[in-house]
């Protein structure tokens, strides 16, 4: 059976809170209980103690007062003593009637009758004195003076033993208020402890999962591919971790065989290179002997060759001049890829000019307009190698311009994320759209162009330039209307030399 | 991973088992805060009684009588008497008092025989709950003891005041002198006399504490001074037999009224304190030759039993036996059932005839019963019919 994440959390969740509310309202109900209990305590042990002090005080004045009656000090009636006397039992009375304890109660009727002994003792001393028969009244205050100590004793053990007990109550209260303040720190624990394993919980059974997956993921986004995580799950996460296995396993599968495939395209295309070296070493040297004995022949010949021998000669060493050069050119193209550019600052209006003053005569010769912004950056990259591109690109221009009216070439660039992006544009026939991708290609010119001076090399070079920069290069064409090379290089710039408001530079 | 899984499930299984024991604690401890309320409902009923001799005497009768009769729905009704229930010690009653609560098969309790006693243990029957049906202590703080004490006497509040309006109104009172038991009941009742008196003019020319004993004399010696011509004593036998002899010795006379705490039959016992005591008027809460068919056949009953007469206190607690089983037997028999009955005597339920009168209880419990006087007349004791010439309040 699943069970799903939601009805699991849902279950830790509720036996969490039946915990949290049963600790709580417990917890509660016994802080109210003794909250009541200590507000019944203080006010029992107030009222305790104030009556108690109370009789003890009117009892001590009801016999002091008798005693000083006696000895003459005071005029004290003896209905005052009445009044005082009946004051105290009714306090005493009152006294009863408080919540007392069995030794409590019994001290108290001890008191009493102690109290009423001592009255009947002292009412005999008055009346003696009141008949004038004082040496009697002196013997009997006399007698009732031991009574009256022992009275006042008791009243303050009565007294002692209340503040004990009820000081024994608050003693009781606190212990269960610390009891409670500690009960109440367990339900924080607890609260917090629970808290910590549910996260835990959660980190363990959601969480740590998902980490593992998004691990994994950033492993295989590494390269490291092939790993699987724990499907051991029945939940949403182990479906999600199975499908994570599943793609990762077809993903080291396909990685796998591309590899293999890179490798083979990889081989193949050393082995072409190492072919083209090859064949462009193998194939100039014989030339350069074909051309060096075309020369000697002239010289040691000379003025011995009819006319038509020495015109022949001249072709057969400038034919095997152009191998030569075509050769050199190739090459060139196959170092491209396989030597690292030096890294220098380029300055590109440097560049497009030198470029220019090299093509003077075919500019010249065809009237050409060369439109070029005054400013261009500078950039870090091999100087020959970005010379070369625009000598191509500008070089093909002027090629392809053929007998436009107006012949222009307009050059110009813009700034992309990466670095630059860079065209040069002719007005000249443009390229048909089923050559767009192949002129880019070594030895495959646009059709249409058969008399056009050319070897066909000058795009591929190009373009394998562009891509050791990162770059890529297109053309854009409307035929009839022109064509625009555009190219970009992913280069920084050497020195700083976009202004603000040169985002784009094409020249008008 | 695998031992997350297994983690896992011992938490789980350890909040289930919190989750169930929490649930198991609070099951046990609402079964335990409802005591067990069950109690048999067949078996004896027993009444516990804190009484002096006459009283437990009255109180047995009634049980036989009862218990010949069918008992109370077929149960048997028993006594369980307390011993030394006739102590005026209030360490004592307390003692008397919690055993009887201690004891769940007790469902009421009658006692106990005087005012102290009666009322140092009424706290604890009110705090825990018993019916204390007090047959004769007069205590005027009784009053206020609590819903579960009730009295078939009548309260010195009003027998004081019944009391000193007798001595002032019928006897003429002028000058009264006041002695008094120095005890519960004698200050309570001597302080309601005392107010009632000044309050219809009296002039009170001593009020002294007495008892019985050589070293009292100098108080009897003075009270003669103040020249009262009327001497109202709130005293107990004893004391009351030693002043009537002091007066006697001292050709003294003035008038003597006495509260409810005279033993008829030791007063009748001795001719010369008849003598000494002529004319002293008391309070009497039953007289056995009264023409009540009801007093005599109890009075008979009585005799034909102890080959004695039977005295308040008999009465008393003859009837506080009778009350309480109409109580258990128109109630419910348990210690609230018999409360709730006697709280509704005389108002819900009938009042009770009862040898010793009728009873109807006040919302405080206490009876509200006429005045009866007795007065010593040529050596006799005979009734007064005091209603004809008290104005009750």
């Amino acid at each position: 059976m699943r069970v799903s994440l939601k009805t699991k959390a849902i279950i830790v969740f509720t036996a969490f809170m039946v915990v949290l509310i049963t600790l709580s309202a417990d917890t509660l109900i016994k802080y109210e209980t003794l909250r009541k209990q200590l507000a019944d305590d203080s006010l029992k042990s107030d009222m305790v103690l104030e009556l108690s002090n109370e009789i003890r005080l009117l009892t001590s004045r009801e016999l002091i007062d008798t005693q000083r009656y006696l000895l003459r000090l005071e005029p004290t009636p003896p209905d005052e003593l009445r009044v005082l006397s009946r004051e105290v039992y009714y306090l005493q009375m009152r006294y009863l009637k408080l919540p007392l304890n069995q030794e409590e109660r019994f001290l108290l009727e001890r008191i009493r009758i102690l109290n009423f002994r001592t009255e009947e003792q002292l009412t005999i001393a008055v009346y003696l004195r009141a008949l004038g028969r004082e040496e009697e009244a002196r013997m009997q205050m006399l007698k009732t003076a031991p009574q009256v100590e022992v009275l006042l004793d008791k009243m303050n053990n009565l007294i002692s033993l209340e503040r004990l007990r009820y000081g024994h109550i608050t003693a009781q209260s606190q212990a269960t208020s610390v009891f409670l303040s500690r009960r109440i720190i367990a339900i924080v624990v607890v609260m917090a402890v629970l808290g910590l394993g549910l996260t835990a919980l959660i980190t363990n059974r959601v969480l740590r999962p998902i980490h593992q997956l998004s691990h994994a993921t950033e492993r295989i986004g590494k390269g490291e591919l092939g790993i699987s995580v724990s499907t051991r799950r029945s939940d949403e996460v182990g479906i999600l971790a199975a499908a994570f296995n599943r793609m990762s396993q077809s993903l080291k599968k396909s990685h796998t065989e591309l590899d293999q495939r890179n490798q083979q395209l990889k081989f193949a295309l050393d082995e072409k290179e190492d072919f083209l070296r090859a064949v462009s070493h193998d194939l100039g040297a014989p030339l350069r002997n074909i051309s060096g004995l075309a020369v000697s022949i002239e010289q040691k010949l000379g003025s011995a060759l009819t006319p038509d021998a020495r015109m022949r000669l001249d072709r057969i060493r400038v034919n095997a001049e152009r191998e030569l050069d075509l050769i050199s050119d190739l090459l060139d193209l196959s170092r491209i890829k396989r030597q690292e550019g030096r890294i220098e600052t380029v300055d590109i209006a440097a560049t497009i000019k030198s470029v220019r003053d090299n093509l003077t005569f075919q500019i010249e010769e065809k009237h050409i307009r060369v439109v070029s912004p005054s400013d261009w950056p500078t950039i870090v990259a091999d100087r020959n190698r970005i010379r070369r591109i625009f000598q191509n690109l500008i070089e093909n221009a002027t090629k392809y311009i053929g007998n436009t009216k107006n012949p222009t070439i307009t050059l110009g660039w813009d700034v992309t994320d990466n670095g630059f992006q860079f065209f040069v544009r002719d007005n000249g026939p443009g390229v048909k759209p089923e050559d767009k991708q192949a002129i880019f290609y070594v030895f495959r010119r646009g059709g249409g162009v058969a008399n056009t001076d050319g070897k066909g090399i000058g795009l591929a070079t190009v373009k394998s330039i562009v891509e050791t920069y990162g770059g890529q290069i297109w053309v854009e064409s409307t035929q009839g209307a022109g064509a625009t090379f555009y190219f970009t290089l992913n280069v920084s710039t050497g020195l700083e030399t976009v202004s603000a408001e040169g985002l784009s530079h094409a020249a008008k | 991973m695998p031992s997350q899984s297994t983690q896992h499930k011992h938490r789980h299984g350890g909040l289930r088992r919190l989750f169930f024991s929490l649930l198991f604690l609070s099951l046990v401890a609402a079964l335990g805060s409802c005591s067990l309320t069950k109690r048999s409902n067949s078996g004896p009923i027993t009444f516990g009684i804190a009484a002096g001799r006459n009283g437990v005497q009255g109180a047995k009768l009634a049980v036989e009588q009862i218990n010949a009769s069918g008992g109370i729905k077929g149960r048997e009704l028993k006594l369980d008497v307390a011993e030394n229930g006739d102590a005026d010690s209030a360490e004592l009653s307390i003692a008397i008092a919690t055993q009887y609560l201690d004891s769940p098969q007790i469902l009421a309790v009658i006692g106990h025989p005087n005012s102290p006693a009666t009322l140092a243990s009424s706290q604890l029957y009110n705090e825990r709950h018993l019916v204390q049906l007090v047959p004769n202590a007069t205590s005027p703080l009784l009053t206020e003891a609590g819903p579960w004490t009730f009295r078939l006497c009548m309260s010195d509040t009003l027998q004081g005041r019944q009391l000193a309006d007798y001595a002032v109104k019928q006897m003429g009172a002028h000058t009264i002198a006041i002695l008094f038991v120095n005890d519960d009941y004698g200050k309570g009742l001597k302080d309601v006399f005392y107010d009632r008196a000044k309050e219809l003019g009296a002039s009170i020319t001593m009020v002294s504490p007495f008892d019985s004993g050589p070293e009292f004399t100098p108080i009897l010696d003075y009270m003669k001074q103040t020249r009262p011509d009327f001497l109202f004593l709130a005293l107990r036998t004893g004391s009351l037999m030693t002043v009537g002899r002091w007066l006697s010795q001292h050709n003294f006379h003035p008038k003597l009224l006495a509260g409810d705490s005279v033993n008829q039959w030791q007063l009748q016992r001795d001719d010369r304190v008849m003598r000494e005591l002529n004319g002293l008027r008391h309070t009497i809460f039953f007289w056995p030759t009264s023409m009540d068919a009801k007093v005599q056949e109890f009075v008979r009953a009585y005799q034909q039993k102890y080959q004695r007469p039977p005295d308040d206190e008999a009465a008393l607690n003859y009837d506080a036996v009778f009350l309480l089983k109409r109580a258990a037997e128109k109630g419910t028999a348990t210690r609230q059932g018999i409360r709730d009955y006697l709280d509704s005597v005389g108002a819900a339920n009938p009042a009770f005839e009862g040898v010793a009168g009728r009873v109807a209880f006040d919302r405080n419990g206490d009876s509200d019963k006429a005045l009866q006087l007795a007065v010593i007349k040529d050596g006799k004791m005979v009734p007064l019919d005091s209603s004809a010439e008290t104005s009750r309040q």
